[in-house]
């Protein structure tokens, strides 16, 4: 009931906000990140949702939604570690953090623990090239990363210290 | 106006021209894929990179990303660019499959040429190549996405240059994927034109498919005759089968593109009851034996009942030829017609409409125009092409603004007043500022204001205007608000759009006293007429008329048709005599601007070899005759009943009817086929007022009755075709959603109007930018016009009922 509701409060705001826009289209993404958080992901109910508050046709909404990193048109899982996959990562050796995470996790790259609370992702330049090699989990930033590090990381992400504050 | 140099060759060209183009106007082809004169450039495939030697820019550079500016000195063959486009190529083939012998593009694919040309043929690459899942787009096009070698081609077409949303481009990188976002038909009725333009084999023809190579192929440029607009189209024929039209390019008339209705309507061609041989009473016999007996059966009914016994009857489908042989045939043996026009009132608009034939103009000069006024017309549904044209013209920053009733649709941003049919010259009027309007002093929120200064603020205007609604002042303000268009503005124009492929032909050939079918049906009531010929025309086909007309077919002595269709009224005919299409012999077409056009045989036609496989392979009888190839064309044939019948026509081949109509027709004398025929000279005429029914009274609730034509389902040549009755909508009718709700009706109802002389089922679907006091229905082949009679104009919420 209170998801219901949550929902159809979500959907009333985006259509005043969509209203008040001189030009609904600037509002896309926002649409599409505004529903991800309600659903977890942008699942296709949610995308023709979306195509509908904005007037749009499903492919224009699927061309932006498959386009953009931070849209998931999957299920992902409670953490999404999008590991830096650009040069000044790679540089101080940060494929070898990738391979790190992927064998501590058990699951390649783009793929969600079987609990469901790991995704691993590659991403290009985060723009953390000083605190390099870097990734981010949900939006958070660690930087200087080694493989006690992102031990450590993973460890307080399960017990749930570090998941205190860590929006999707 | 720079100058530049390419391969040691000057020339002047336009500023703002890419190197790319102002090579091809030296000749010079410089590799391409992404390009494409109709959508610009993209740089996305690489492969036009030239070796810029001096001038502003220097080095290697994409020559389709670059303006021609002075100076330039370019080289097309400079060893930089031969090797980078080399390797370009072998990129490019890293991901595409080698499946060229089992693709249809293999043989006039762009990649493959490009390939061969660049000399790769080793692929040194080791990995494994990307590959995709392929969607079903519906019955006209194929996708193979395998092949894809991501040059936007298709998306810059479907979305920005035909404006339609449901086809385009989906991830990124190396997953990037064309097609749609679920799999389903696509939406758009130009989605044809996405075979044509794919320059590997992502989006092929799906009913030509694993048929021929092109190579293989008869090919001649033809035209489209499924619209009014005379398209140009390229015509692939094998086995005495055509297989697959292309778009012909026209920069005058429709560019580089066609509609679907023009690229899969052909197929009525290929029908397998297509009449082959002339019948007579049902027999297949000799030529010499059909006309004998038909010929001699006319005279003997002219001798008895006089010359107007007998009457011939064409139509606008017909080409000029025909046509012309048709009022010929009448002026020799005194018989009644040509009736070339299912309604007299529709020969009465074109004739009106001719008055104005100076300010006619091409669909080119159309896309050239800033201010666009569309009245009574959707063209979507009538003549598909015209849309992509205002679209462009609106691309451009033209406005566009629709006076109709009806919830017209089209692929880009318009202004729509919504008027009823009774009101459209008052319309009309107000926008011509005449000071009397009824509108004048009376506007909704600043809606006609807006209207006022766009046509104010236009300098290029132009009106494109239909005939469908024709009523009362309908016409004639149309071309007076025109002429006030170009009196203002200096420039400006019209564009007609007209029911059938040779209306303006067709009016140019009728004599004065011509007129529509309903009074042809009328004299065989009237026990009149003894015998008809029909050529080229199937009045069963959406005449009102269509019960009294079989009904009055009883009373006839002699039914002779001459056609290429199997159509209705061959059912009911003594004698069929088999006639050749226009992919079979050359014909000329006058097309709505007025501009005549030639279309060229194809092939010589006769039994699809696919149709004779049943019988045995190889056929068993031997004889030297292609099989089913023994038929005419209309104008042939006429001559040679009229031979028949013991006069002879004044011609005996094409070039001579050809020179024989020069000399009838002043206004065909001096005009050169892709010319536009500048004065059109119609015999006589009744003056406007006289010629339309006179408005019914209307009771309260009463809602007005437009019978209008849909893309696919009412057109009749191709409601023949196998292809294009797979995207047939069936019959619909539209009401307002609110007029709807009064009568207790709603989205998706099978509804039911009946009237006194009949009535017509169809499938309800309410619009939100149509009239309320409308109810529109569409002119379907699936329609039961064996029940109907006249349409009402008027029609009173009674006579309409829920089904289902």
């Amino acid at each position: 009931m209170e998801a219901t509701n949550q929902k159809t409060g979500l959907l009333k705001e985006l259509e005043q906000r969509i209203r008040r826009a001189e030009h609904p289209r600037e509002l896309v993404v926002d649409v599409m990140l505004a529903l991800q958080e309600q659903y977890g992901y942008l699942s296709d109910d949610a995308l023709e949702e979306a195509a509908r508050l904005l007037g749009m046709s499903l492919l224009e909404l699927e061309e932006l939604a498959s386009f953009y990193d931070f849209i998931y048109r999957r299920p992902v899982g409670r953490f999404v570690i999008r590991v830096c996959d650009s040069v000044v990562c790679w540089l101080e050796e940060g494929e070898k953090l990738g391979e790190h995470l992927e064998a501590r996790l058990g699951i390649r790259m783009g793929e969600t623990t079987p609990d469901g609370l790991f995704t691993l992702l590659p991403v290009c330049c985060i723009g953390y090239c000083d605190m390099a090699p870097a990734m981010l989990v949900n939006r958070r930033v660690y930087g200087n990363l080694n493989q006690e590090k992102i031990d450590k990381i993973l460890e307080e992400l399960r017990t749930g210290d570090e998941r205190k504050g860590l929006p999707r | 106006m720079p100058q530049i140099v390419i391969d040691g060759r000057s020339i002047e060209v336009a500023s703002g021209t890419k190197v790319i183009e102002a090579a091809q106007q030296l000749g010079i082809y410089i590799p391409r894929l992404c390009y494409h004169p109709a959508l610009g450039s993209a740089g996305a495939c690489r492969l036009c990179a030239v070796s810029f030697l001096e001038g502003p820019v220097r080095g290697l550079l994409m020559s389709c990303m670059v303006e021609a500016k002075e100076g330039m000195v370019v080289s097309t063959q400079h060893p930089d660019a031969l090797q980078f486009r080399k390797q370009i190529m072998e990129w490019l083939m890293m991901n595409h499959p080698h499946d060229c012998p089992v693709c249809d593009e293999g043989g006039h694919c762009v990649l493959q040429e490009m390939t061969v040309a660049g000399g790769h043929s080793m692929r040194r690459f080791p990995g494994s190549k990307r590959t995709y899942e392929d969607q079903d787009l519906g019955p006209f096009v194929q996708h193979e996405m395998n092949r894809c070698i991501h040059c936007w081609r298709c998306r810059r077409f479907y979305q920005e240059y035909s404006g339609y949303k449901d086809m385009g481009v989906m991830g990124l990188a190396s997953r990037t994927y064309f097609g749609r976002a679920v799999p389903g038909p696509l939406e758009s009725p130009f989605a044809g034109n996405l075979i044509d333009i794919c320059p590997t084999g992502v989006f092929t023809d799906k009913p030509s498919r694993f048929k021929a190579r092109r190579w293989e192929c008869q090919r001649a440029p033809s035209l489209c005759i499924h619209c009014c607009l005379g398209c140009s189209i390229v015509v692939n024929s094998r086995y005495r089968e055509v297989l697959r039209i292309e778009a012909g390019h026209n920069p005058e008339v429709n560019g580089h593109f066609i509609c679907d209705r023009g690229r899969y309507g052909f197929d009525y061609v290929n029908h397998p009851s297509r009449p082959r041989w002339p019948l007579v009473e049902g027999r297949a016999c000799s030529w010499q034996e059909a006309l004998a007996y038909a010929g001699g059966r006319l005279r003997e009914i002219i001798e008895k009942h006089g010359p107007s016994s007998a009457a011939v009857v064409g139509s606008s489908r017909a080409s000029l030829e025909s046509l012309g042989a048709l009022r010929l045939f009448c002026e020799k043996h005194a018989v009644s017609g040509p009736f070339l026009w299912m309604e007299t009132q529709e020969l009465k608009c074109v004739r009106r409409l001719l008055q104005g034939q100076e300010l006619f103009v091409s669909m080119k000069q159309v896309e050239e125009a800033d201010t666009i006024l569309v009245v009574g017309l959707d063209p979507v549904q009538e003549a598909p092409m015209l849309a992509l044209a205002l679209r462009q013209a609106w691309r451009k920053g033209g406005w566009v603004g629709v006076v109709d009733p009806r919830g017209v649709e089209l692929p880009f941003c318009f202004s729509h007043w919504v008027v009823h049919p009774r009101e459209m010259g008052m319309a009309l009027e107000y926008l011509a500022g005449k000071p009397k309007s009824p509108y004048e002093g009376f506007d909704d929120q600043g809606f006609l204001k807006a209207w006022r200064q766009a046509l104010a603020r236009g300098k290029r205007p132009v009106m494109a205007c239909g005939t469908l609604l024709a009523k009362a002042d309908f016409m004639g303000a149309c071309l007076e608000l025109a002429h006030f268009l170009r009196k203002e503005k200096g420039c400006g124009g019209l564009f007609p759009v007209l029911r059938g492929a040779n209306s303006l032909g067709a009016v140019a050939v009728s004599g004065s006293e011509a007129s529509g079918l309903e009074e042809l049906l009328e004299a065989i009531e009237r026990g009149e007429l003894k015998a008809l010929v029909l050529v080229e025309t199937d009045p069963l086909f959406s005449f009102w008329g269509k019960a009294r007309l079989k009904e009055g077919f009883k009373g006839l002595e002699l039914i002779l048709v001459m056609d290429y269709l199997p159509s209705g009224v061959s059912k009911q005919a003594s004698v069929v005599m088999p006639c050749k299409s226009l992919f079979e012999s050359s014909c000329l077409f006058v097309n709505n601007e007025g501009r005549l056009q030639e279309a060229t045989a194809v092939h010589h036609g006769g039994i699809p070899i696919s149709q004779m496989l049943e019988e045995a392979n190889p056929p068993r009888t031997f004889g030297t005759e292609i099989p089913g190839g023994g038929t005419c064309a209309g104008w042939e044939a006429l001559a040679k009943l009229s031979e028949a019948m013991g006069e002879s026509l004044g011609f005996s081949d094409l070039p001579g009817l050809r020179n024989v109509l020069r000399q009838r027709f002043g206004w065909l004398r001096e005009v050169r086929p892709g010319q536009r025929i500048l004065a059109l000279e119609p015999e006589g005429g009744k003056r406007w007022e006289e010629i339309f029914h006179s408005q019914k009274e209307e009771g309260q609730g009463a809602l007005s009755l437009l019978l209008v034509q849909a893309t696919f389902g009412t057109e009749e040549l191709s409601s023949y075709s196998r292809h294009s009755c797979k995207m047939e909508a069936g019959p619909m009718g539209f009401l307002h959603p609110e007029t709807a709700a009064c009568l207790g009706l709603k989205q998706g109802d099978l509804v039911r109007l009946g009237w006194e002389q009949g009535e017509l089922e169809f499938l309800l679907e309410t619009k939100e930018n149509m009239h309320k006091e409308l109810l529109v229905v569409q002119a379907h082949r699936l329609l039961d016009w064996d029940k109907a009679g006249r349409p009402p104009e008027v029609v009173n919420s009674g006579q309409l009922e829920k089904i289902i």
